[in-house]
């Protein structure tokens, strides 16, 4: 932004540009110099430097209208108004006008050329505004009305009266200039060495000094007093002196002696002439032109020669000094010699006077801070008032156009911060230009609190990852602080940056922790993070902050959670093929059944028991869970007949796999240990040696009873068959258990009543058959529902009829179409993805046809003969809950059905309805007429 | 044996002088006089497998020892071909063994994975039509999970299982005549379990070594099932049981198998004349479809050579999605395009190519 730089644009206006000149000259003169450099000038280039011969740029131009016309108008003008406020007369307003506007004319002029156009035009507007002033107000046109040439004592005593104060005012224009020149000048001085410094302040010292001393000399002789030639040869003589110094000024800046030289003697003499014959005219705005111009280049002259000529040699700074010294000395000599003060009251004025012009840049700023504090409140007041839409008031803020106020300016951090909050593009703007001023503090305060502001502004994780790329890096006592919460920053922008919703987490959960930690070490120990005499409060905010942060980054971890839950794919609980064991949730029900069983092994009229079912109804599933359903006094032997036990090759490696089978079993169910049995120890009269070994089980099973529960027993049959085992030892065997072990039972396990096998009931005498069939309704809801604790997949209930239905509530088809329907669920959108409809549940039905198909084709190719799956695709034909009645199935098959019908509702496949027959399980139905030929 | 072969590095030389002292001009013409397509002549000169039968023809043809010469694998091997050679970006004619080169099939494999990543394992069956890539998706099964990510395609899925380490892996190829013999392929198990493989070996003491000892999970892929059970007398129906047995009751659910075949396991143990309920644990079955089309398209993206989209709707449209077509047509492009051939005689060739494998195009 423009208005917060040291390349202000001057105002348009020729008046007030002047006024903007004037104010860049004594506060802010990096301004003058960035206004000076597209015309390639330094900011004290005098005009003597610049070839006049080309044409200048209007910026210069402009400059010179500035400096020469209208700043004289300027003083004029100041100097009228307050002549006028003092109440003086029109004729002494005239003359100190005329005064003040001469003066400051001819000695910017003439300081201009060689000093220094900025130098001459502030110091010669000041001196002007001060001598127009002085002589209008104090000496008056009255008490100059006898100087004349005619009246050389009367003259002597009004000089005496007037040249006192002229003095001061001389030394105080001189310093103006000293002043101004050194801090419009580049710091050249800085590079000169010590000594040159010191050769070169001793040498324009002692030029000035021998200068002073001819001035002295001449002054002593001819400006006598009670004798002096007020007339035009002695102001010509002068002027000639004069001449002579400022020709050697001018030809030491342009280093062109012959003209200058001659030109400024020339110029010297008439200039004397004229100051001369002026005073002598009977004109009060003619003698106060002469007055006014003849003392400022008279001033200038004695300030030039030595500064010109030490300013190259030992800097500006050393050179202002002489030159005030200079001028300054002169006057003091003036005044003593001529007005024949003290000196010993001059001197020590003068020497202040000096001192306080050369360190002017150190004073100023102390004397002007009440004021500039008072106004700089005032603005931010005004501010606070003001909407964004509204300027603000910054820019008039003396930071911005003082640069020598080197004092911390109260309250501007305050101000800064309310600048940046409102008008955030002016506030950086302004916090850019201060950052290189000596209120640099204030950017910095301003900048930190801006920072905990935007820290505590967080409100969500978005803002918490953004919030790293607004906090502009401060060294500063809460750089440490910061610098963690940029860190947390960058780490959750880099969390929530990963892929996987787990990952985020897990980066976030890290970053909670370091967060914890962080508290907890501003808790413990704030002075170790801060010096808690001057940021005990700010401590407090990062507190707060670190607060927040924790919630904001707790929640979003919650959030993921939740939407991981719900993005998550439901996990199929079902087990489909394989039986479920005792670890397994999922086994439900079955409780009738259990009991059922442990009611008929307390029953010493029952040594045998039958558990009978259809394929996958959950039979071994069942055995495997016995252990849990029934109490500890019974101790269930389970023994797979399609393992080990039945593929041996003969009773010995029959009965060891059956001992080994249940030693296992008792250990696993129950922790007993059962006696070992090798195979070597059935090698010889094995029947007999296994005897021996349950004598052995017998003892250790004390009163409790073991369940010998053989699954699969028609495994056992067909190795009959084969001729491994003889049917009458292992069934006899079996049957001697039974009848002489009351502690044992024997259950078998199969899809076969033993109708199928006629010579084991004279072996397996008052065998109670237990069915094993559909899941109640409750069971089946329980498995459809809630299979394991926190199921996430939610069923409206026309949805759970219908997959009871469809199932007819056999286990294994309920878990084969649940485990498919979810399957469909986790391909489908997560807003629906955990509640099932019944659309669902139809979805499901095709691909749970096609991933069990081995259970279906197991009932097509070996449960039915082939007119049996006549009947049944007839039936299936019909359509869903639809019977065919036996008339028809006959007239069908042509042949009588009664039989075959009679087979199928054994297989659990068909069941009466009106007087006909539909299946049993609409699943499987499906199956029939999906695949009819298959 | 394995049913692909191929010529070990060293004796490519060997190979390749043969060619020109039995007085063929170029790979065309010997391929044009012998019967097995370009591409594979290309790959037994390459060193890369091809078909048993075929490598056998084509050492015949040129008066090779083809057993001198062949390099072969052990059945259990799942691992890439070796490094040495250029892995090929269409795999023609032989299963996938690296699972970049696998495509597609991303819900079968979700739904086996499902069944394999919880306890119990659960048993499964791929089907499909021969040359549907059964034999690939097996292998990928037992490898994608443990690939390392650097050696995938970006993107492709591999974390399929939370602790893929833990898994143990066993490849049974039926058509691999060692495992027709009941003691050599249990004896295979054996040792892919990692437990000792007595010098007698049957059945009963199998199952007496392997119940109660599988303690980690443990898939047994058992491809093209269908030739173990006609060809194999030896595994009989007690066998089959056995298996049942150890899958359901023995090894504490710690056990799976996944079985390939062209037909459902209980059309194969019937039309093989078993009755054993081996085959009814299988609870999940599914049959291997083509790809859906951006399958394809990905196959075609993995070329060196871009493809135009003319070409690229063309394999799709001529390959019918079949993976095996694809490859086989792709790989007919890449080579015109790797020779700068012009015009369309690729996909004659391509198509004359295919042509023994159209069964596939009427699956659907």
């Amino acid at each position: 932004m423009a208005r917060y730089t040291h390349a202000p644009h001057l105002h348009p206006n020729l008046f007030w540009g002047s006024l903007h000149l004037l104010c860049w000259f004594f506060f802010h003169p990096s301004a003058w110099k960035h206004h000076l450099r597209p015309i390639n000038l330094r900011p004290d280039f005098c005009l003597a430097e610049i070839d006049w011969r080309q044409p200048q740029p209007l910026v210069l131009k402009r400059l010179l209208i500035q400096g020469y016309v209208i700043l004289p108008l300027l003083v004029g003008i100041v100097v009228g108004v307050g002549l006028w406020g003092f109440g003086v007369s029109g004729t002494d307003m005239a003359f100190g006008i005329a005064v003040g506007m001469a003066a400051s004319g001819a000695g910017s002029l003439a300081g201009g050329m060689v000093v220094g156009v900025a130098v001459s035009l502030a110091s010669s507007f000041i001196g002007g505004m001060v001598v127009g002033l002085l002589f209008g107000a104090m000496l008056g046109t009255t008490t100059l009305a006898d100087l004349g040439w005619g009246s050389a004592a009367a003259s002597v005593g009004v000089l005496q009266s007037f040249i006192h104060p002229v003095s001061l005012v001389g030394i105080n224009a001189s310093n103006v200039a000293a002043s101004v020149a050194v801090s419009l000048s580049p710091r050249r001085s800085d590079r000169i060495p010590v000594s040159q410094k010191v050769g070169g302040a001793v040498l324009g010292i002692v030029l000035s000094l021998s200068g002073l001393w001819a001035v002295s000399q001449a002054t002593t002789q001819l400006l006598r007093p009670g004798a002096i030639p007020l007339n035009a040869f002695s102001f010509t003589l002068l002027g000639l002196g004069m001449g002579c110094f400022y020709g050697i000024a001018l030809g030491w800046r342009t280093q062109r002696w012959r003209i200058a030289i001659p030109m400024c003697l020339g110029l010297g003499a008439c200039i004397g002439t004229a100051v001369g014959l002026g005073l002598n005219v009977d004109s009060i705005v003619v003698r106060g032109m002469a007055i006014g111009g003849g003392n400022a280049l008279l001033l200038t002259t004695l300030f030039a020669l030595p500064y010109v000529l030490t300013e190259s040699i030992a800097g500006p700074w050393i050179a202002a000094v002489v030159g005030t010294i200079g001028s300054g000395g002169v006057y003091i000599i003036f005044a003593s010699l001529i007005g024949g003060l003290s000196l010993q009251l001059t001197l020590p004025l003068s020497l202040v006077c000096i001192a306080l012009g050369l360190t002017m840049a150190q004073w100023r700023p102390i004397l002007l801070y009440p004021v500039q504090v008072l106004w700089n409140q005032c603005l931010y007041r005004l501010d606070t008032q003001r909407t964004e839409h509204q300027s603000s008031y910054l820019r008039w803020h003396t930071v911005f156009w003082d640069e020598f106020q080197y004092l911390p300016l109260v309250g501007l951090d305050q101000h800064l911060v309310l600048a940046l909050e409102s008008w955030s593009r002016e506030g950086q703007a302004a916090i850019d230009f201060i950052d290189h001023t000596p209120q640099r503090w204030a950017a910095h305060q301003a900048q930190v609190e801006l920072n905990i502001r935007k820290l505590e502004q967080c409100q969500t994780i978005a803002d918490i990852c953004q919030v790293q790329k607004k906090i502009l890096g401060e060294e500063t006592e809460e750089s440490y602080l910061f610098r963690i919460c940029k860190q947390m920053s960058l780490d959750v922008d880099a969390a929530l940056q990963q892929r996987s919703s787990y990952n985020q987490r897990l980066a976030l959960s890290a970053i909670l922790e370091r967060l914890d930690a962080q508290r907890q070490v501003i808790r413990g120990d704030a002075a170790y993070v801060l010096r808690p005499a001057n940021n005990g409060h700010r401590t407090a905010r990062f507190r707060t902050i670190f607060q927040a942060w924790h919630q904001i980054i707790s929640q979003q971890i919650e959030t993921l959670q939740t939407e991981t839950d719900q993005n998550q794919e439901i996990d199929s609980p079902y087990i489909i093929g394989i039986p479920l064991t005792g670890q397994q949730a999922l086994f439900v029900g079955r409780t009738d059944i259990s009991q059922r069983i442990e009611q008929l092994v307390r029953d010493d009229r029952s040594p045998a028991l039958l558990l009978y079912g259809q394929r996958r109804m959950g039979k071994t599933s069942l055995l495997n869970n016995l252990g849990r359903l029934l109490p500890q006094t019974i101790i269930p032997l389970f023994v797979d007949l399609q393992g080990s036990a039945s593929r041996a090759q003969d009773h010995t490696g029959f009965l060891y796999n059956l001992a080994k089978a249940m030693s296992a079993a008792a250990n696993q169910y129950r922790g007993v240990k059962f006696p070992p049995l090798e195979r070597s120890d059935l090698a010889v009269d094995p029947f007999t040696q296994f005897e021996e070994w349950l004598d052995q089980v017998a003892v250790l099973l004390g009163n409790r009873t073991a369940l010998l529960a053989l699954d699969e027993f028609e495994v056992l049959v067909g190795a009959f068959e084969q001729g491994r085992f003889d049917e009458a030892a292992i069934l006899g065997m079996l049957r001697h258990l039974m009848q002489h072990r009351p502690q044992f039972k024997v259950l078998l396990s199969g899809t076969h009543t033993l109708e199928a096998f006629k010579s084991w009931a004279s072996y397996l005498i008052n065998l109670q058959v237990v069915p094993v069939s559909y899941l109640t309704g409750p069971e089946a809801l329980q498995l459809i529902t809630s299979p394991i604790p926190e199921f996430e997949l939610q069923y409206e209930s026309d949805a759970v009829q219908r997959v009871i239905a469809l199932t007819h509530c056999h286990p294994f088809l309920i878990q084969l179409l649940c485990a498919e329907i979810i399957a469909l669920k986790n391909e489908q959108d997560v807003a629906i993805r955990r509640r099932a409809s019944l659309a669902d549940v139809e979805a499901a039905v095709p691909q749970a046809l096609t991933s069990a198909s081995f259970f279906f084709a197991d009932i097509e190719q070996n449960h039915v003969s082939a007119d049996g799956l006549a009947i049944l695709r007839y039936v299936a034909a019909q359509g869903e809950g639809n019977g065919v009645a036996a008339s028809e199935l006959s007239q069908y098959l042509n042949k009588p059905v009664d039989g075959l019908i009679h087979r199928l509702i054994q297989r659990d496949l068909i069941q009466p309805i009106n007087e006909g027959y539909c299946f049993q399980v609409e699943l499987i139905r499906r199956w029939f007429i999906r695949f009819p030929k298959a | 044996m394995a049913r692909s072969l191929r010529v070990t590095i060293d004796n490519l030389p060997k190979v390749k002088l043969a060619l020109q002292r039995n007085g063929y001009p170029s790979q065309k013409t010997f391929a044009a006089d012998i019967g097995p397509s370009l591409s594979t002549v290309k790959n037994f000169l390459g060193g890369k497998p091809i078909d048993y039968e075929n490598f056998r023809e084509i050492c015949d043809q040129l008066g090779l020892d083809w057993q001198a010469i062949a390099y072969t694998e052990s059945p259990s091997v799942l691992d890439a071909p070796p490094a040495a050679l250029e892995a090929s970006p269409f795999i023609t004619g032989t299963p996938i063994h690296h699972p970049r080169h696998f495509f597609g099939r991303e819900r079968p494999l979700k739904r086996c994975f499902t069944l394999l990543k919880h306890h119990p394992l659960q048993n499964m069956a791929i089907m499909g039509p021969r040359r549907s890539g059964k034999t690939s998706f097996l292998r990928y099964l037992a490898t994608i999970t443990t690939a390392s990510p650097d050696q995938l395609r970006p993107h492709q899925e591999h974390n399929w299982l939370p602790r893929p380490d833990l898994y143990n892996w066993i490849f049974v190829d039926f058509q691999d005549t060692r495992m027709s013999s009941q003691d050599k392929l249990l004896g295979h198990l054996l040792s892919a379990l990692r437990l000792p493989v007595p010098d007698a070996l049957d059945l009963d003491g199998f199952m007496d070594r392997v119940s109660g000892a599988v303690h980690q999970p443990t898939v047994i892929l058992l491809d093209e099932i269908g030739v173990g059970l006609q060809r194999c007398p030896e595994l009989d129906d007690a066998f089959w049981e056995s298996l049942r047995s150890l899958a359901t009751n023995q090894t504490a659910g710690n056990l799976a198998f996944v079985i390939s075949a062209p037909e459902t396991p209980m059309e194969l143990a019937q039309h093989s004349g078993f009755s054993s309920p081996f085959f009814n644990i299988f609870g999940y079955s599914t049959t291997l479809d083509p790809w859906q089309q951006q399958d394809t398209l990905d196959l075609m993206a993995s070329s060196p050579i871009p493809f135009t989209d003319a070409d690229q709707a063309w394999i799709c449209q001529q390959s019918g999605g079949w993976p095996f077509l694809a490859q086989i047509l792709c790989s007919e492009r890449l080579f015109a395009l790797d020779n700068d051939e012009t015009g369309t005689a690729w996909q004659t060739e391509g198509l004359k190519q295919i042509e023994p494998y159209r069964y596939l195009l009427d699956q659907r």
